[in-house]
């Protein structure tokens, strides 16, 4: 299957129901599928005029209390900034896929790996997943949507041109298999009803448009009630709440793979695409006596800190590979303080790093 | 809506309520929370009901008072004319007899 | 909260009367405003509402009527937010010819803002970005909207509310893209910056001066036009809106969506 096929798939498995976009290599083909697709299903997919039509449609389906998303590449994400900032001051539930490519070209990329976090106001939590197979385009679009309905937060998938355009062998999930989570509804009469007062778990219960509550979503600092209200006591205590219920469960959302970490000497951290060839290197090294290990990060945002730190116990050594000019790796070194040295080692020209060139870089760094 | 001199139109009603011999009243009041003073009211009531007042409302501005109610002929131009919704018109108890 | 003598009131008042004398369930109404003076009257309506971004209220609009084709939407915008940076929504909305009321409140400048130009700024104004005379021209957005394949246009001032309110109630009712634009006063800022009057009684009788019907103004020489506002309904027809073309191709499939 087509890696953005998997991502369509993944979707529609999740209950996503409403798709717009515009034309952006390499998303033209999730356009194109879920154009197809979503008909079939009983969904609703849209060509809209630009990017920023796309995504502020998705949040207007999602209001509605329809599972939406959007998908576009490192250009067009750029436009959806304010949207995805309105997604995460209304609370608004949704998606975007965002298949980074290279400045005016379409060569495979990390590079928005800070822009996926920083983004809009930048000064927000928000779930970043990095999939790096068409398996995981498939799996983590799905548990995007979960993420998305559980937390009531914009879920950006970022997938690659190469992953998203490459043919793989994946398996579907029986019907059966699938575990989807829905936001949660109101449980009081309208009267009593406060739309942005939380539970426990900092998120509020959502009504949709149509229903009898009748709440006003607007990206102004409001109370609990969604009124407008410009206090400084509100704003920081609406955002302290929305930045909270996401970085408190950063190590619940934290999805990885790792391997060989328990007595690792150098560990290798890498996500994406980036992350099958250290995978493979790894092993190599294993082979050669060396003991290396791995964290494969399926999901870069909230930091995954106790696995990053799990996984590197032993460590004296951390490389970060990227395609980028090196952009995670400060995180990571962030992460780990001075537990090891931490070396980045990134490769820009819109190629992944190949088993052989990672583990070269291993054997330097011994 | 032309503008129509309020003399001719107060003229005008005013026969009219003479031939069909009925007449009403209507309680016309002004919600002080709201008033903000922009005397659309006075401008626009073609008999002359409301006048400013030396009343400050409560959002601040010089708010405009009922002042002849019996002038009023209930044609709710008024109310259709505030922007701040602070006009009502209802016709009285018991106001319909002939005379 | 708006200021003494402002469009913003009359246009919601008119608004709530349509609303009433239909006798339309507010639970199935969204309200949509974008950011300006006007787009603050969605704020003060008891019905869902969407409120903040500033000329996307049409790209919410279509996500909302493709899921959830049952609620009627009602846009509330300004002449910056929809005429400038929601141009390209406005005739996009318009061509599909999307099935929403948009009220196009028009004071010809920014207001919330202090008083910029905008794209419906008569020439040779002051305004603060155009200290030295507006150099451009304003749009004629009625015949834009027409254009782009608007079912429903009309124009009408805060000088005539029982003709807006008549509009908006057709508006309202009609089945398809609906554009109302109300030519509204503005004292604080248009008023004062613009017209060099402050009185609100004084500006909105402005408007009910220069207010002329089409028949008027055919008989008018392109000069004397300047600064006059045409007020009538221009376009009222049926066509297909957006959300049959999409029921007419999942009937053809033999899928209707759920949504429908």
């Amino acid at each position: 299957m087509l890696g953005n096929h998997a991502i369509v798939e993944g979707a529609i498995a999740a209950g996503c129901r409403y798709f717009a976009g515009y034309p952006i290599t390499p998303a033209n083909e999730i356009s194109e599928w879920m154009a197809k697709r979503l008909p079939e299903v009983g969904g609703r997919f849209i060509q809209m005029e630009d990017e920023l039509a796309s995504i502020y449609s998705v949040c207007g389906a999602s209001l509605t209390g329809t599972k939406a998303m959007t998908a576009t590449a490192s250009a067009g994400y750029n436009y959806m900034q304010e949207g995805i900032e309105y997604a995460v001051a209304a609370e608004v539930p949704i998606v975007i896929v965002d298949v980074m490519r290279q400045r005016g070209d379409n060569y495979p990329t990390q590079s928005d790996v800070m822009q996926a976090r920083y983004g809009a106001a930048g000064d927000h939590e928000m779930i970043v997943l990095t999939p790096s197979s068409v398996q995981e385009l498939f799996d983590l679009t799905f548990e995007a949507f979960n993420l998305a309905e559980r937390f009531r937060n914009p879920v950006i998938v970022l997938s690659e041109a190469t992953i998203s355009l490459m043919h793989e062998g994946i398996r579907l999930p029986r019907p059966e298999e699938l575990r989807i989570v829905n936001r949660k509804k109101p449980n009081v009469p309208p009267d009593q009803f406060m739309p942005f007062r939380a539970e426990e778990d900092l998120i509020p219960p959502m009504s949709e448009f149509g229903d009898e509550y009748k709440v006003l979503y607007t990206l102004n600092p409001h109370d609990e009630s969604g009124r407008i209200a410009w206090t400084p006591e509100m704003y920081e205590s609406l955002y302290s709440r929305i930045t909270k219920k996401i970085a408190d469960k950063a190590d619940e959302i934290a999805m990885y793979d790792s391997e060989f970490t328990g007595d690792a000497e150098i560990v290798v951290i890498a996500y994406g695409s980036e992350a099958r060839g250290c995978v493979e290197a790894v092993r190599m090294a294993r082979k050669l006596g060396v003991k290396a290990g791995m964290l494969k990060l399926k999901n870069i945002w909230p930091v995954p800190e106790k696995a990053m730190k799990d996984s590197t116990l032993n460590a004296k050594k951390v490389l970060v590979p990227e395609v980028n000019t090196g952009r995670y790796f400060h995180v990571v070194r962030e992460t780990l303080g001075c537990r090891a040295e931490v070396i980045s080692v990134p490769k820009n020209q819109g190629r992944i790093h190949s088993p052989d060139e990672i583990l070269a870089e291993i054997r330097r760094v011994l | 809506m032309n503008a129509i001199s309020a003399d001719l139109a107060a003229a005008a009603v005013s026969k009219q309520k003479k031939i069909l011999r009925v007449k009403k009243n209507f309680n016309v009041t002004v919600n002080e929370k709201l008033c903000k003073g922009c005397y659309f009211c006075i401008r626009f009531c073609p008999m002359g009901v409301f006048v400013r007042s030396d009343v400050i409302g409560e959002l601040g501005y010089d708010i405009v008072k009922v002042e002849f109610p019996e002038k009023c002929n209930g044609c709710k131009a008024c109310l259709l004319y505030c922007p701040d919704l602070a006009i009502a018109v209802a016709e009285a108890e018991g106001s319909d007899h002939k005379t | 909260m708006f200021c003494s003598g402002c469009g913003c009131g009359q246009i919601m008042n008119a608004l709530l009367f349509a609303i009433d004398e239909l006798k339309l369930d507010t639970k199935n109404m969204v309200a949509i405003g974008g950011v300006g003076c006007s787009s603050r009257i969605p704020a003060y309506l008891d019905m869902y509402a969407i409120h903040g971004v500033h000329g996307r209220s049409l790209a919410y609009a279509t996500g909302i009527k493709l899921t959830k084709p049952e609620l009627k939407v009602v846009v509330l915008t300004g002449d910056g937010d929809c005429g400038s940076i929601g141009g390209n929504h406005l005739i996009h909305a318009a061509r599909r010819n999307l099935d929403v009321t948009v009220i196009m409140v028009n004071n010809g400048v920014y207001a919330m803002t202090g008083g910029q130009a905008g794209p419906m700024t008569l020439g040779g104004v002051y305004t603060t970005t155009t200290p030295r005379g507006n150099l451009e021209k304003p749009f004629d957005l009625c015949k834009l909207v027409e254009t782009a394949g608007g079912t429903y246009v009309a124009r009408w001032t805060t000088a005539q509310p029982a003709a807006l309110i008549r509009a908006i109630k057709r508006a309202l009712l009609h089945r398809g893209f609906a554009f109302i634009e109300v030519a509204s006063q503005c004292p604080t800022i248009q008023g004062r910056y613009s017209l060099g009057i402050l009185d609100p009684v004084k500006n909105i009788e402005y408007l009910q001066q220069n207010s002329i019907t089409r028949e008027q103004a055919a008989k008018m020489v392109p000069e004397k036009l300047v600064g006059k506002i045409v007020v009538g309904k221009f376009v009222e027809k049926q066509l297909p809106t957006l959300e049959d073309s999409y029921r007419e191709m999942e009937n053809k499939i033999g899928h209707v969506s759920k949504q429908s």
